[in-house]
């Protein structure tokens, strides 16, 4: 593979297995090595021999189904791949979908309100308004609070509920 | 008390009947959802989890039934019998009062800036969640693409992508720098979704609560079953739960309980007032106050629940993976085959290499991974939601469905309490009368939305989480509980204990019994003054100070402690007294009104006055 990957570099296509040379193998597959050029005379600068392993790296790695946390080259630090970025981010999408909708919600809602509002007052009186409105509206006489009938609740008689209190006491 | 002109009926002028609820399960949601809110899911856990797990229930059930539940029912029955919102009730009650009305429209204000600034972090976080991987489980790389970033390489890609990328904090609160256009967008939307809710009053959010206040319980209830098959949620579950009697000495312990349920059940905001004036007049206000209260407690239980099975999830696994960092530095040192130490056999293995190798084994940079210490490590608030509980989500199979379910749930329980909130500003804004009767509600709901939306773009500031914490700690506080306090007072002693035991018998058909009027006649008031001073004396004996992200701190990543300015000191004063400011305010105004009457009319004096038939 280290062969392989000087072979790449401009001027070194004659790099041979025999030009790289290991020394210190031991037993959990770490060695140095060093790569000589091809009259055997002496050794390539180390810069040289980096660089054609980082550009190779990807396939370094894959040829021993590694990466670059598993296969490590002593200062030959890994160019990360980037992360993709989508050109447009996704939360802006679903920002974008949020927004349209509470709009036109919201547009509906106003023009449904305006619609009533113009229903109301073309129709002056509307029965229904006003039995609505007698169930909620606690009649004033004199100006003291008597309550209607409960329609609802059966079991308390409003007549004969003890009312003297509220009437004006003399 | 013969003296005191009795409640009016209110005249809704114009002749249009006061809003009704649709049902009755409208009403009981609109409170539920008020009340559950942010702090029943990270409020509540922490608490438990620092004092004492299950013997702070302890505590925490005796202020529920001596303070939470009676004014809980007080606030529901005034509401209901004088049918008006915070201002007009305490008005109607005495004009000498109309201040608290007020002091809980002010407070119900600034509580609304700063609870929709959390919902839009919450929107943040939930329109980023639709992605996979998740932008937060991994650090970015830096600008030649050799390393990561160094910030996030020291602190953790989390944190990182909440300080920097969310909050873009700055190192100083006086630092405030730009508004931060993201943050400034999602307010807009958050903003937009209240006022779509709110736009008719009741009318809208009646039908909005049944989703808003539902779905959190759905959530939760999937969360609680996906959290309790994870592994590790039962040593979650044990550790946290098991209960340490010994807290219980200390009173700090009986305060934040007290305080718990204060905010948790969010009395003394007018809200409650505003819903159950909407009632009609007969209405079992006694068995709703106790119901919403206990649904409240329940669903902090089953919240914390969910909550700490995933947090014990999450411990577990950190502590697995501080086993294999350790596990790998013993093979890499002792040229062990892989695999050969696993996490169970791994203290073996240590032991043995100690004894043999002891020097060799001292050499090696081991951690001590214990697991209580990785339970240990609890937080609350932000920190929970936005930190830990997102880191939690990142170990689950699933991910992003998960992060997108928490952070859905997390925004309708802030928009559910957040309903109550905006009906405790604008009910009041109806029966004062603000507006003529002409505009529609829709341009009133609009304007207040709009002038909170614009009030509330300065927490999107780069120190806007500084100025969130001020807020949360002083504005809402010690307001809440002297605005308590003066309403127990005003309806007990001003309104009359006989007069308000008749209408309540009225409402129910029942007196209130011998709990009732004591708890509101001594037990309540007391309580609250207690907390009052208790509280304040907290406040006032530790100089106030916060924590700043600042990545040029010698110990980042721990958060620097920094003490306020006195500029910021300043409005810190001036948020906690502002609001109750109103009440001798509007005293001294009512009395300063009276005599100036008495004084241009010095005839009426003594003589009784004959007003339409009715006697003083």
């Amino acid at each position: 593979m280290v062969a392989f990957s000087m072979r790449k570099v401009p001027n070194r296509e004659t790099t041979e297995i025999s030009h790289v040379l290991l020394c210190n193998v031991t037993q959990r597959v770490s060695f140095w090595f060093v790569v000589t050029d091809p009259s055997r005379n002496h050794t390539l600068p180390a810069v040289e021999v980096q660089s054609a392993i980082r550009m190779n790296r990807n396939r370094i790695n894959n040829a021993f189904f590694l990466n670059d946390q598993t296969l490590e080259f002593l200062r030959i630090p890994s160019t990360l791949a980037p992360p993709t970025d989508p050109s447009v981010p996704i939360w802006i999408i679903i920002f974008g979908v949020i927004f349209c909708i509470v709009l036109v919600a919201t547009m509906l809602l106003i023009l449904s309100g305006i619609q009533q509002h113009r229903r109301k007052h073309k129709g002056p009186s509307e029965m229904e308004d006003t039995e609505d409105k007698c169930e909620n509206v606690i009649t004033i006489e004199n100006g003291i609070p008597c309550d209607p009938l409960d329609m609802k609740g059966g079991h308390i008689n409003d007549a004969f509920v003890t009312e003297d209190e509220r009437l004006t006491p003399l | 008390m013969a003296g005191t002109p009795g409640p009016d009926p209110p005249a809704d002028g114009g002749g249009e009947a006061r809003p009704a609820w649709d049902s009755k399960l409208q009403y009981l949601l609109s409170c539920v959802g008020f009340a559950v809110g942010l702090g029943n899911l990270w409020r509540f856990p922490y608490l438990c989890q620092t004092y004492g797990g299950g013997a702070f229930l302890i505590p925490y059930v005796v202020a529920l039934a001596f303070e939470g539940i009676p004014l809980f029912h007080i606030e529901l029955a005034v509401g209901q019998r004088l049918r008006r919102g915070s201002v007009g009730v305490w008005t109607a009650i005495s004009p000498y009062l109309g201040g608290v009305g007020l002091g809980c429209f002010t407070v119900s204000f600034l509580v609304s800036l700063y609870y929709n600034t959390v919902l839009t972090w919450v929107l943040w976080y939930l329109l980023n969640s639709f992605q996979h991987p998740l932008p937060w489980s991994a650090c970015p790389l830096d600008l030649n693409r050799t390393g990561l970033v160094q910030e996030c390489r020291d602190s953790s890609p989390v944190s990182y992508f909440w300080y920097r990328r969310t909050l873009n904090v700055s190192a100083d609160i006086s630092d405030s720098g730009p508004v931060q256009w993201r943050l400034l967008l999602c307010l807009a939307v958050s903003w937009a979704v209240v006022y779509l809710c709110v736009i008719r009053g009741i009318e809208t959010t009646g039908k909005a609560i049944y989703f808003t206040a539902l779905f959190p319980y759905l959530v939760l209830t999937v969360f609680l079953v996906r959290g309790l098959t994870l592994p590790g949620a039962m040593q979650g579950l044990t550790y946290l739960f098991t209960p340490d009697l010994r807290v219980l000495q200390s009173p700090r312990v009986w305060l934040d309980a007290a305080t718990q349920i204060f905010f948790s059940l969010s009395l003394a905001f007018g809200g409650h007032i505003a819903f159950a004036s909407y009632n009609p007049p007969r209405n079992n206000c006694r068995r709703d106050a106790v119901s919403i209260a206990l649904v409240n407690s329940m669903t902090s239980l089953y919240a914390s629940i969910a909550v700490f099975s995933v947090l014990g999830f999450k411990a577990a696994s950190d502590h697995g993976q501080c086993l294999d960092r350790n596990i790998l530095h013993l093979i890499n040192a002792f040229d062990l085959p892989e695999q050969s130490v696993s996490r169970d056999t791994y203290t073996a293995a240590l032991a043995r290499l100690n004894a043999s190798q002891p020097a060799r084994v001292a050499g090696l940079p081991l951690e001590a991974c214990r697991l209580e210490d990785f339970l240990d490590k609890s937080a609350s608030g932000t920190g929970l939601a936005f930190i830990v509980f997102t880191e939690a989500v990142l170990h689950m199979p699933g991910a992003p469905v998960w992060a997108v379910l928490f952070f859905a749930m997390l925004f309708s329980l802030g928009l559910s309490s957040m309903f109550g909130n905006m009906e405790s500003i604008i009910t009041p804004l109806l029966d004062l009368g603000v507006m003529p009767r002409r505009v529609p509600k829709e341009v009133l709901t609009g304007l207040a939305c709009l002038l909170c939306f614009l009030t509330a773009t300065c927490f999107t500031l780069r120190s806007g989480s500084y100025w969130l914490e001020i807020f949360d700690q002083y504005a809402a506080a010690l307001n809440l509980i002297l605005l308590a306090f003066f309403e127990v007072i005003g309806v007990v002693y001003v309104y009359g204990m006989k007069r308000f035991c008749d209408d309540i018998a009225w409402m129910t058909g029942r007196r209130p019994g011998f709990y009732w009027r004591a708890t509101w006649k001594v037990v309540s008031p007391l309580l609250l003054l207690t907390i009052f001073v208790a509280y304040t004396a907290l406040l006032a004996s530790s100089p106030p100070r916060y924590k700043a992200w600042n990545p040029r701190y010698e110990r980042f990543p721990s958060r620097q402690e920094k003490p306020y300015p006195g500029w910021v000191l300043a409005a810190c004063a001036l948020l906690s007294f502002l609001p109750t400011l109103w009440v001798p305010v509007v005293a001294l105004g009512q009395l300063l009104a009276r005599c100036r009457e008495k004084t241009r009319d010095p005839l009426q004096d003594g003589r009784p006055k004959p007003r339409g038939g009715r006697a003083c």
